[in-house]
């Protein structure tokens, strides 16, 4: 039962059929008339020709990529080593810049510490006198004492 | 094995029929002929690996459908397909519709039909319409379509259904 609902759909019949049956005979009377002619001794000449002369593109094609490959190997060599060189550069290179780098933070440190540690300038003068006061007073009278201090002396320069 | 003197007559009986399925699967005549050379070329070379496991016509029909695979994916397709209107064209192969003892009337409608059947078969695809030439121009069997062009069974029925219908619908051939 499957099998004829299969053959039926794949087996034209009516009108559709004979428009197929035309199809056939028209492609079959063309293809009849173009081949009507006996073929020549050399029939297969240009064939031939074809035949060599793709093989010979074949040929070609392979020898021109295996040339640019070469070419291509020969122009990124460079690019293989150069990297190399600069990377061992780079290594020899990065611990004398590192070193230079702390000494002169160091440097620059030891700059700093001096400079904070520089007498007062003279206008800060009074302030300096006040901090040495301070210390004194909160070597004698504690924590608590020297807070007190501290408010006096903020509010005597606030009323001055 | 093909023998040298046997090769002639082969091209004699089988070359009208490669012609024909060339023909119709590429839709140019000098295409055609090209291949049809190029096939018998390669047959020619090949006749030693020709072993008669299957018919010579299969044998010959599965290089005709190589040639074919191998001239839609070349470079040479895209001139073809640009070219195409100056070659084998559709009011010329429904002008060639024998001629039989019908009316001019009847002569007529047969050309229409020649022509919307060419020109739905033109839209399939490649494996659709390689198939239904195969089936219906060449007249082979399934298992003969499936052993020339490498498929399966269910394949060539599935792409043969589709082919059917879309020829059917675009043909305008539903009244049956």
């Amino acid at each position: 039962m499957k099998s004829d609902m299969e053959y039926e759909a794949l087996e034209p019949s009516g009108e559709f059929a004979s428009s197929i049956g035309d199809f056939r005979s028209a492609v079959t009377h063309v293809a009849g008339r173009e081949t009507a002619q006996p073929v020549s001794v050399d029939w297969l000449v240009p064939a031939r020709h074809r035949h060599r002369r793709a093989q010979l593109r074949v040929g070609l094609g392979i020898a021109v990529g295996w040339a640019c490959a070469a070419l291509l190997c020969v122009a990124t060599l460079p690019l293989f080593t150069h990297p190399h060189h600069a990377a061992v550069a780079h290594v020899v290179t990065v611990s004398p810049a590192a070193a230079v780098t702390v000494e002169s933070d160091s440097a620059l440190l030891e700059q700093v510490d001096t400079n904070i540690s520089e007498s007062v300038p003279t206008p800060l003068e009074p302030l300096a006198e006040l901090e040495s006061w301070n210390s004194t007073s909160t070597n004698t009278s504690g924590d608590s004492v020297n807070g007190t201090s501290l408010n006096q002396t903020e509010k005597t320069n606030v009323a001055h | 094995m093909l023998e040298l003197a046997d090769f002639d007559e082969v091209v004699r009986l089988y070359r009208p029929r490669i012609f024909r399925f060339l023909m119709a699967s590429l839709g140019d005549r000098d295409v055609a002929e090209s291949l049809t050379q190029d096939c018998f070329l390669k047959a020619y070379n090949a006749r030693n690996q020709f072993r008669g496991d299957s018919s010579l016509s299969t044998w010959l029909t599965r290089i005709a459908l190589n040639l074919v695979r191998d001239h839609l994916r070349s470079r040479r397709m895209r001139f073809w397909q640009k070219t195409r209107d100056s070659a084998l064209d559709l009011v010329d192969i429904s002008d060639w519709v024998p001629d039989t003892a019908v009316s001019a009337e009847t002569a007529v409608l047969q050309r229409e039909r020649v022509k919307d059947v060419w020109k739905a078969v033109d839209q399939l695809s490649r494996h659709q319409r390689m198939v239904f030439l195969l089936r219906f121009v060449e007249e082979m069997e399934l298992s003969e379509i499936a052993e020339t062009t490498g498929m399966n069974t269910s394949t060539v029925k599935s792409h043969l259904y589709r082919a059917l219908r879309i020829v059917r619908e675009r043909a305008g051939g539903g009244k049956e």
